[in-house]
């Protein structure tokens, strides 16, 4: 490669600056979306890791109980009995002015083997012996302690399962390192007796740390008495991760198909780089340059623009990531576990992927442009019209390959999986196959077109068409990045919306009660605390009520890790509201009460158990095994919930507590005004949610469209890179024709003919791709519906088009077209033609 | 007078300075009158034709072609006039690649709005005219450059302009194609009664000329210069 033949492409794309900058901002734009999710994702993990690290420090081994912990005469039994070094932790969540804490409850006498950076509390500004005698003190992390604007000996108000509570300042922790700094964030430490008594736990541990040998394992497991069991501390951090393992990889797929648009936008670019110099590259092969140099320089040419998009890109993307922190977060508190991530983890893997998926992305995109390139006769013997006649034969050999590329895509879907890269595959090898049919698709368009208005157009509308024909060899590569892109759009647009819809049905049948009451927190669904008995009993005697349903939520140990279990007592209009996948529910209620549980469909998938499978629960009495007697379709969960017969539960649990109730009232009965009698005799017992059956419809479909909000913004992420790449592609196209458009003007067309004459065509291939894209979309959309997310999560969801996804679809794709249209159309309406005419 | 040149002036900037093409230009030519301009590369003659189609505007003066001010219309009331009224072929012919030979011709017609059959039935009978009736498919760019100015000729009296500018049409044509050209452009103009302006860097074109025109140095002077005599 020459320092001549660099220079003329360098000088070609410096004289093509729009179409630079922006095919550069549609690879920085995908790149920046995948590193966001990416890091977004990792550092969740991380800070997830990291507090579990915190938590479970050297421990190795922890000895779990039932849900209701392990009563803490064990711990001193076995401490008795030599078995050192053991440490007891008491574990909870609190909230105090908008932030979540977990609470942690240690023994400091027992700690230093276990958590190096907690135990360092004596060489803090800590009052240790106030800690340790003083009922209701606690140590906070000193940057909690700063941002909160408090000092030690301050008091600091809780709310704990509803109940409003004061703690006082102790002393404050911090530590050089950053990470164990990010740790100590969010956490408040107690002595174990404060937190039992804060965390309503008194004579109850959730756990106790050990530090053992393989073999010290194995002799204590056996000596542990019924119900109570022996983990590894590290399976504990693995099934968390597994929790969420479904939700970050859909997140980055979601991020991959963003990065498949600037793909197919990479594409065009290069291709129409190429095309638009064949008669420089044929000059360059008739001096002598070879077809290996000019394949160097196109690649190369890609493989520069590439590094500059994926640098922004890295740029943005970090940017991005912290907004979509905040995002993958709360999702993950509100579907999985309270989590808290206040700092991004740029780790070097993420960054060297970044660079990897950028640059290789980019000059797999190029290397088709490349080839054509190399086969660019030495003199140009063919003559343009030549050529497009040739891509105009070959068009509809490319549409038959598409076609065969989209069958081995829709076979690939259709082979027996729960893996989910076939799947994506599948919809690479649909949406490859799409954009092949594209410029035959697109000339059958336009000929239709130019039929229906032969009598009608006037010259500007006909030229419009005949433009788009006569250029297909460029026309139709833009037209498909378009649809690719708008169709992408659909897909997501079309699949949340189903989501939705489903949850709203869902939601509509299984909501029967008329109230619903939980304990105030808003800490986490899945960490709800109980409601007090007199609460429940308040609620029983108000006037109005005529029957209340109950639930328990908690999580239990079963042969999967920890499951979530949800004790019902149900009267018989609450049972309507559950739907079964295959069985009959006069054959599952009658088992139900004999014993057999039921589980979601997310959990029987997750698990793969079908009805009559036995399911192993460690129960207060130790492990016992339940019948499965039916799959429920249930939208709260993608981990999956296990429903067991309230009497069933008492019977294995010995727990007496409720999460919560489902009122019915009376007939005639108001809602609001029994909700405001509700509200006043138990407030002064407990801080409880009472919410009426359409608030909490209500609430749901906002917590649903919090947890899709990060969809959304991919959505819009995808789009925008569409964007930027349709309007590079069309706006390159016309002002390719500056000339064509100036003998035009001087031909006699006038400027409101040449503007009518752009934004028709633009309009026109924005239409086309609009219209193209819809059925590829909607694809996309039953594709993420019924494989990617059933293998995904397991949940069953109906499709539904709503028009205005559609319809906006189409309107985008029109949008960016005639956007796009507007600066050649104004450049070469408003200069004089003589100018362009000179300048060739 | 048919076309009248008053105190014409075009200058130009050029990298931040200003460039005069030529000034004080004075001209009157009568209707049917067959001119021809000759001087050098970069005398400006192709920027006077420019001026005249009303595709650029000078700096100065007045343009009026048949009583019409072309210095005081806006742009669309310019390529209005210019569509209905001039025809122009160019040195390097500028057919509109994408459309057909015949397409090309009948587009001046179309955008004056003449598009029954009948009337459209002239870019087919023009062609035929120059030599093309086979060709009246044939894209742009599989014709020689002799039978792509041809198609040029045809276009610009499809829509029997009253003046015909033809600014080198023999240019990038070799010497017996140009002469051929030249012939075709004598007859189809006396027929289509045109007034001819004609630019022209050598002395081919003179046998067509009611009256030779020469610029230079900025100048409008009459005949031929002393060496060519």
């Amino acid at each position: 490669m020459t320092r001549t033949l660099w220079l003329s492409g360098l000088r070609y794309h410096l004289r093509h600056r729009w179409q630079l900058v922006l095919a550069v901002v549609g690879i920085a734009l995908g790149v920046a979306v995948v590193v966001a999710v990416d890091l977004a994702n990792e550092s969740a993990r991380r800070a997830f890791a990291l507090s579990m690290e915190s938590i479970s420090g050297r421990a190795t081994h922890q000895i779990v109980g039932s849900p209701l912990g392990i009563d803490e005469a064990l711990y001193a039994s076995l401490r008795g009995e030599g078995l050192r070094p053991s440490a007891p932790v008491v574990e909870g969540f609190a909230e105090s002015r908008g932030r979540t804490f977990r609470l942690l409850g240690l023994d400091p006498f027992s700690e230093p083997p276990f958590r190096s950076h907690i135990s360092f509390l004596s060489r803090g500004e800590i009052d240790l012996n106030r800690l340790l005698t003083e009922s209701g003190t606690v140590v906070i992390s000193r940057s909690n302690v700063r941002d909160l604007g408090l000092g030690i000996g301050d008091p600091l108000e809780l709310d704990i399962g509803g109940r409003q509570v004061v703690v006082s300042i102790a002393g404050t922790m911090d530590s050089d390192d950053r990470m164990e700094r990010q740790a100590l964030n969010g956490m408040l430490i107690a002595d174990i007796a404060t937190a039992q008594e804060l965390l309503g736990m008194v004579g109850r541990l959730s756990h106790i740390d050990l530090i053992l040998g393989p073999a010290e394992a194995e002799t204590l497991r056996t000596r542990l008495p019924s119900g109570i069991d022996l983990q590894r501390s590290e399976s504990r951090t693995q099934v968390m991760e597994q929790m969420t393992r479904a939700f970050s990889v859909n997140l980055t797929a979601l991020s991959l198909l963003a990065l498949l648009v600037g793909l197919f936008l990479i594409y065009n670019t290069m291709t129409f780089s190429v095309v638009q110099r064949r008669p420089l590259l044929g000059n360059l092969r008739g001096l002598g340059t070879s077809r290996r140099e000019i394949f160097s320089l196109i690649a190369g040419e890609a493989l520069l623009l590439g590094a500059v998009g994926t640098a922004i890109g890295i740029g943005v993307g970090i940017a991005l990531a912290q907004g979509l922190l905040g995002l993958v977060t709360r999702t993950i508190n509100d579907l999985y576990f309270v989590l808290n991530v206040t700092a991004l983890a740029i780790t070097p893997a993420a960054l060297a992927k970044a660079v990897l998926l950028g640059l290789g992305a980019t000059l797999a995109a190029a290397i088709a442009p490349a080839l054509k390139a190399t086969r660019t006769p030495p003199r140009l013997v063919t003559t343009r019209s030549r050529e497009e006649s040739r891509y105009r034969i070959v068009a509809p050999r490319a549409a038959a390959m598409g076609g065969i590329v989209m069958a081995v895509g829709a076979l690939l879907l259709l082979y027996p999986s729960q893996a989910l890269a076939p799947g994506f595959i599948a919809l690479f090898l649909i949406i490859l196959g799409f954009a092949l049919a594209v410029p035959w698709v697109t000339g059958m368009m336009v000929s239709l077109l130019e039929r229906l208005g032969r009598r009608r157009f006037g010259t500007p509308e006909r030229l419009a068409l005949r433009g788009v024909q006569a250029s297909l060899s460029r026309t139709a590569v833009a037209i498909a990045a378009l649809a690719v892109a708008v169709s992408v759009s659909i897909g997501m647009a079309v699949m949340v919306d189903s989501f939705r819809q489903t949850v709203h049905q869902w939601l509509q049948f299984t909501l029967q009660a008329d109230i619903y009451i939980s304990p105030g927190s808003a800490i986490s669904a899945r960490r709800s605390p109980p409601l007090l008995p007199e609460v429940i009993s308040r609620v029983r005697q108000t006037s109005g009520v005529a029957d209340l349903s109950t639930y328990r939520s908690l999580e239990v140990n079963s042969e999967f890790g920890p499951v979530q279990l949800q004790a019902l007592h149900l009267n018989s209009q609450s049972r309507t509201g559950y739907r079964f996948q295959a069985e009959k529910p006069k054959r599952i209620w009658p088992a139900f009460e004999r014993g057999a549980v039921l589980v979601s469909e997310p959990f029987a998938h997750r698990h793969r158990v079908v009805p009559g499978d036995r399911l192993n629960l460690d129960t207060e009495h130790g492990a016992r095994t339940f019948p499965i007697a039916g799959i429920f379709y249930d939208y709260e969960s993608d981990r999956g919930t296990v429903v067991m017969a309230r009497a069933v539960y008492e019977q294995w649990f010995a727990d007496q507590k409720v999460s919560g109730l489902g009122v019915y009232l009376e007939p005639g009965a108001d809602v609001e005004q029994t909700m405001e009698r509700l509200q006043s005799r138990v407030s002064d017992l407990q801080g409880v949610r009472i919410r009426s059956n359409r608030d909490l419809r209500e609430a749901s479909l906002a917590i649903f469209d919090r947890t899709f909000t990060i969809t959304e913004v991919l959505r819009l992420l995808a789009v925008a890179v569409a964007f930027s790449g349709v309007f590079s592609a069309l706006m390159a196209l016309q002002l390719e024709k500056a000339r064509e458009f100036a003998i035009l003007r001087a031909t006699g067309m006038t400027p409101g003919e040449l503007w009518r004459l752009v934004t028709l065509q633009n309009g026109v291939m924005g239409l086309i791709a609009g219209l193209l894209a819809l059925p590829p979309g909607l694809l996309l959309a039953a594709i993420l519906i019924e494989v990617i997310n059933r293998r995904a999560f397991g949940w069953t969801l109906w499709l539904q088009i709503p028009a205005e996804a559609l319809i906006e679809g189409v309107l985008l794709a029109v949008a960016a077209a005639l956007l796009a249209g507007l600066y050649p159309a104004h450049r070469l309406a408003s200069s004089p033609p003589a100018a362009a005419l000179r300048e060739e | 007078m048919f076309l009248e040149l008053h105190n014409l002036a075009k200058e130009y900037l050029e990298g931040g300075h200003r460039r005069t093409v030529f000034s004080h230009l004075d001209l009157g030519v009568t209707s049917g009158e067959r001119i021809v301009l000759l001087g050098r590369s970069g005398s400006g003659k192709s920027t006077l034709l420019n001026l005249i189609s009303g595709i650029d505007r000078p700096s100065a003066g007045e343009i009026r072609v048949d009583e019409a001010r072309l210095t005081t219309m806006n742009e669309s009331q310019r390529t209005r006039f210019r569509r209905r009224h001039i025809g122009f072929v160019y040195q390097s012919f500028n057919l509109i690649p994408t459309l057909t030979v015949e397409e090309n011709v009948r587009l001046p017609l179309e955008l004056n709005g003449r598009r029954t059959a009948g009337e459209l039935k002239r870019a087919s009978d023009l062609l035929e005219r120059v030599g093309l009736g086979d060709r009246l498919d044939s894209f742009p760019d599989t014709l020689s450059g002799g039978e792509q100015q041809r198609v040029a000729l045809a276009r610009a009296l499809a829509h029997e302009p009253a003046l015909l500018l033809a600014d080198e049409p023999t240019g990038n044509l070799d010497a017996e194609t140009g002469a051929r050209m030249l012939q075709l452009i004598d007859e189809l103009t006396r027929e289509e009664r045109v007034t001819l302006i004609m630019v022209s860097h050598g002395t081919e074109a003179l046998p067509l000329a009611d009256r030779v025109l020469r610029l230079e140095q900025g100048r409008l002077l009459e005949g031929l210069p002393e060496t060519a005599r």
